[in-house]
C-alpha cells in the first residue's frame, strides 16, 4: 500500500459535548502525510476535542473527518477502533503509561490491539523484543532503566517510554496532546528532538498540540485553533480565554 | 485471542497492582465459599447419613402411635413409646407366611446416657444400614448369655469399654440415675464396628437380659448363679418394637394394612423410607435455613467485591481512556472488568474449595464420633461444581454491573478525562 497524501483532512466539522453549544466548528483542516503540525490554543479551545475526532475516539455531530484519507466518520465505532490501533499513536500530557505494567509490557500496548501493526514491528526487525529495545535506546532509556518499575521513572523518562509506545509499529499518524507541560525546558527541549527524529525515522505524521507557543519553532507548520475554531470565536472570551 | 490475552494479563496485573484491597477481597469470598460448600456438603452428608440409619426393613411395627413417632423409638431410640405391644401379636405376626424375619426390640433402661436395646440374635443377622451393610463385629462375639451385653461403637469408646468388661445397667434413661443395679453387673461380649447410625450408640442385650433387670434382687442373684438358659427361647410378656423384612416387597402394603387393622390390639406399622421421609420434613427446614443462609452469605462477600471493583473505578478512568487511546474497544475494556471480577471470585472459590475439602478430611472423625454424621471424604462433586459455578456466575454477572458503567464512561470520555 502506498502511504497516502493526505494524513488528515476536515471539513465543516462540528461538534458539541452539550446540545446547542458547540465547542468545534472547523471549516476546513489538511495535514498533509509527513507534516509535523503544531496546533496551538489555550486551554479550553477544544484541542482535546479536536484530537479525540482525529482519533475517531469520538464522532463530530456534522461533517467529515478523513484520516490517511479514510472518512472516520463512515466507519463503525470498532472499525473506528481498529483502525486507531493499527495507524495511529497516542502521547497524552501525563498519566501516559499503566503502573503495573513494566516499561516493556507498556511499549507493547501500542501494538497489543492489531494485528498487523505487530505484524509490522517484527517484519522489520528479528523480532519484538529486538524493536522495542531498538526503540528505547534511540529514546534514550537505557538497558539498565527499563527493568525499573515504572513508578520510579522521572516524569520525562515516562514521556519518552510513551513515545516508545505511540512510535512502535510505525503508526501512519502520532497525534501527541500537551506531552512536554510537565517537563521543565531542558528536557522538553531534549524530549521534542527525540520525538521528531523517531517520528522522521518512522516516516509518522506528527499532530502536536500545545498551549505553548514557544515550541512552534520545532514543527513545519502552526495552527491556531482559536482563529480555525469557529465554536471558540462565536462564544468569545467564556470558552477561550 | 491476543487480545483476550492481553486483556487477562491487565487484569491480573491490575489486580496484583492492588493487591491488598484484592486480597481481602478474595479472603472474602474464599470465607464465604468455604461456609457454603460446607454446609451443603455437611447437609448432604446428614442427609444420607440420615437416610442410611436404617434399610432393608420393609415394616416397623408398634403400639399405635404416629409414623414420625414410632421412627423415632424404634430406630434413634429418641423418646419413649407410648405403649408396648405384646409379644402374642409379635408371635402371630412372625409367624405370617410372607414374613422371611423379623427382629424384636425393647426399650428401656440406659447406662450413662447410652440406651439399652433388649433383641435377639436377629437383630445381628438381620439388621442392616446403608447400603444393605450389615452390622459386623469388631471384637467378640453376640450375646448368647443372660448378662452378655454387645456395645455400639460410639458406647465402647466413650465409655473406655472392651470385650470382657463388666458394665452396670442402671435404670431410667438419664445418665445420672439414682437406681443403680450395682447388684447384678453385665459382661461385654462383643463390641460393633462403627456405622455412623443410632446402633452406634446403643448398648444391646438379649430380651431376656432385659427382663431380668427389672426383677427383685433374690431373683437376680439365683438367676446369676443358676445354670445358663437359652436366652432365644425366653419370651417377654411384652415388647416396644419389631422390625419386619418381608419375603417380596411387594407383599408390604398388604402386611402393613392386616396389620394396621390387626383385631388383638391397636398396632402401627410404618415403611420406613416414607416415615424417614417425613420426619426429614421436619429435620429439613433447619436444613433449608442453613443453605439459605450461606447462600446470603455468599451474596454478600459478593457485593464485597462490586464495592471494591466500583471504587477503583473512578481512580482508574485515566487507565481506561489510555487503553481506548491504544485501540481498545469498549467491548474490551467491559470484558477487562467482568475478567477481574472472574479473577477475584474463581480465585475465593478455589480457596473456598481448598479449605472445605481440607476441612472435612480434618473434621470427620470428630463430626461423625460427635454427631454420628458420617462424612464421606470424596473430592469435590458434581454438586460442589455446580454450585462454583453457580457462584462464579454471579460474580460474572455482578461484574458486569462496574463494567457496563466503565463501557459508558469510555464512550463519553474521550481520550483525556475529564476530571
Amino acid at each position: 500500500m502506498t502511504k497516502p497524501t493526505c494524513a488528515v483532512r476536515l471539513r465543516d466539522v462540528t461538534f458539541g459535548w452539550h446540545k446547542d453549544v458547540l465547542t468545534l466548528d472547523i471549516a476546513m483542516l489538511d495535514i498533509a502525510h509527513g507534516e509535523r503540525v503544531f496546533v496551538y490554543g489555550p486551554s479550553g479551545c477544544g484541542k482535546s476535542t479536536l484530537l479525540a475526532l482525529v482519533a475517531g475516539v469520538l464522532s463530530p455531530t456534522s461533517g467529515e473527518v478523513q484520516v490517511l484519507e479514510q472518512p472516520l466518520t463512515n466507519m463503525k465505532p470498532g472499525a473506528r477502533d481498529r483502525f486507531r490501533a493499527e495507524h495511529l499513536g497516542v502521547i497524552f500530557q501525563t498519566f501516559n503509561l499503566l503502573p503495573f505494567l513494566s516499561i516493556i509490557d507498556n511499549v507493547k500496548l501500542g501494538y497489543n490491539f492489531s494485528r498487523q501493526r505487530r505484524a509490522r514491528v517484527t517484519k522489520t526487525t528479528d523480532g519484538d523484543s529486538e524493536a522495542i529495545g531498538q526503540l528505547l535506546d534511540h529514546l534514550g532509556l537505557t538497558s539498565e532503566i527499563r527493568d525499573r518499575p515504572v513508578r520510579s521513572l522521572s516524569i520525562g523518562q515516562q514521556q519518552r517510554v510513551a513515545v516508545a509506545r505511540a512510535l512502535i509499529g510505525s503508526p501512519d499518524l502520532v497525534i501527541a496532546d500537551e506531552p512536554t507541560s510537565a517537563l521543565d525546558t531542558e528536557a522538553r527541549d531534549r524530549f521534542l528532538d527525540l520525538l521528531l527524529s523517531e517520528c522522521n525515522k518512522a516516516n509518522s505524521t506528527l499532530l502536536f498540540v500545545s498551549h505553548d507557543i514557544g515550541l512552534a519553532k520545532h514543527f513545519d507548520r502552526t495552527v491556531d485553533l482559536a482563529q480555525l475554531n469557529r465554536a471558540g470565536a462565536s462564544t468569545g472570551e467564556a470558552a477561550c480565554e | 485471542m491476543r487480545i483476550v490475552a492481553t486483556l487477562f494479563k491487565l487484569a491480573g496485573h491490575s489486580l496484583w497492582n492492588r493487591r491488598t484491597t484484592a486480597a481481602l477481597t478474595v479472603f472474602a469470598i474464599s470465607m464465604s465459599m468455604t461456609l457454603f460448600l460446607g454446609v451443603e456438603n455437611l447437609r448432604k452428608s446428614a442427609r444420607e447419613s440420615f437416610e442410611a440409619t436404617i434399610s432393608d426393613t420393609d415394616l416397623i411395627v408398634g403400639a399405635r402411635s404416629g409414623e414420625v413417632n414410632l421412627l423415632l423409638y424404634s430406630v434413634f431410640r429418641l423418646g419413649n413409646p407410648t405403649a408396648n405391644l405384646d409379644w402374642e401379636s409379635y408371635k402371630i405376626i412372625s409367624n405370617q407366611p410372607d414374613v422371611a424375619w423379623t427382629i424384636p426390640i425393647s426399650l428401656g433402661d440406659a447406662v450413662r446416657g447410652f440406651r439399652v436395646v433388649g433383641t435377639t440374635q436377629a437383630y445381628f443377622d438381620h439388621y442392616r444400614y446403608g447400603e444393605r451393610r450389615p452390622l459386623n463385629f469388631a471384637q467378640g462375639v453376640p450375646f448368647n448369655d443372660v448378662f452378655d451385653a454387645v456395645l455400639g461403637a460410639q458406647a465402647a469408646r466413650d465409655m473406655g469399654l472392651s470385650v470382657g468388661d463388666p458394665i452396670v445397667l442402671s435404670h431410667g434413661i438419664g445418665g445420672t440415675s439414682f437406681v443403680h443395679h450395682d447388684d447384678h453387673p453385665f459382661r461385654i461380649s462383643g463390641i460393633l464396628e462403627t456405622t455412623g447410625t443410632p446402633v452406634d450408640r446403643a448398648v444391646h442385650v438379649s430380651l431376656e437380659g432385659l427382663d431380668v433387670v427389672h426383677r427383685p434382687a433374690s431373683e437376680r442373684a439365683s438367676i446369676a448363679a443358676g445354670e445358663p438358659s437359652d436366652t432365644e427361647a425366653f419370651e417377654p410378656e411384652a415388647i416396644t418394637a419389631f422390625f419386619v423384612g418381608m419375603k417380596s416387597r411387594i407383599l408390604t402394603l398388604r402386611m402393613q394394612r392386616q396389620i394396621n387393622t390387626y383385631r388383638g390390639e391397636a398396632l402401627s406399622a410404618v415403611i420406613p423410607g416414607v416415615a424417614l421421609a417425613q420426619l426429614w420434613q421436619v429435620v429439613g427446614s433447619v436444613e433449608v435455613a442453613l443453605g439459605v443462609i450461606a447462600g446470603f452469605v455468599v451474596i454478600t462477600g459478593l457485593l464485597g467485591m462490586l464495592t471494591s471493583i466500583l471504587t477503583s473505578l473512578n481512580e482508574r478512568r485515566r487507565e481506561m481512556a489510555l487503553l481506548r487511546a491504544v485501540g481498545a474497544r469498549p467491548p474490551a475494556i467491559f470484558c477487562l472488568l467482568v475478567m477481574e471480577a472472574g479473577l477475584l471470585a474463581g480465585l475465593g472459590s478455589l480457596i473456598g474449595v481448598i479449605l472445605v475439602y481440607a476441612g472435612i478430611l480434618l473434621a470427620a472423625p470428630w463430626v461423625q464420633s460427635t454427631y454420628g454424621i458420617l462424612i464421606i471424604p470424596a473430592g469435590p462433586g458434581l454438586k460442589d461444581l455446580q454450585l462454583v459455578g453457580a457462584v462464579l456466575l454471579l460474580a460474572l454477572a455482578l461484574g458486569a454491573i462496574p463494567a457496563w458503567s466503565a463501557y459508558r464512561r469510555s464512550l463519553a470520555d474521550g481520550l483525556s478525562v475529564q476530571l
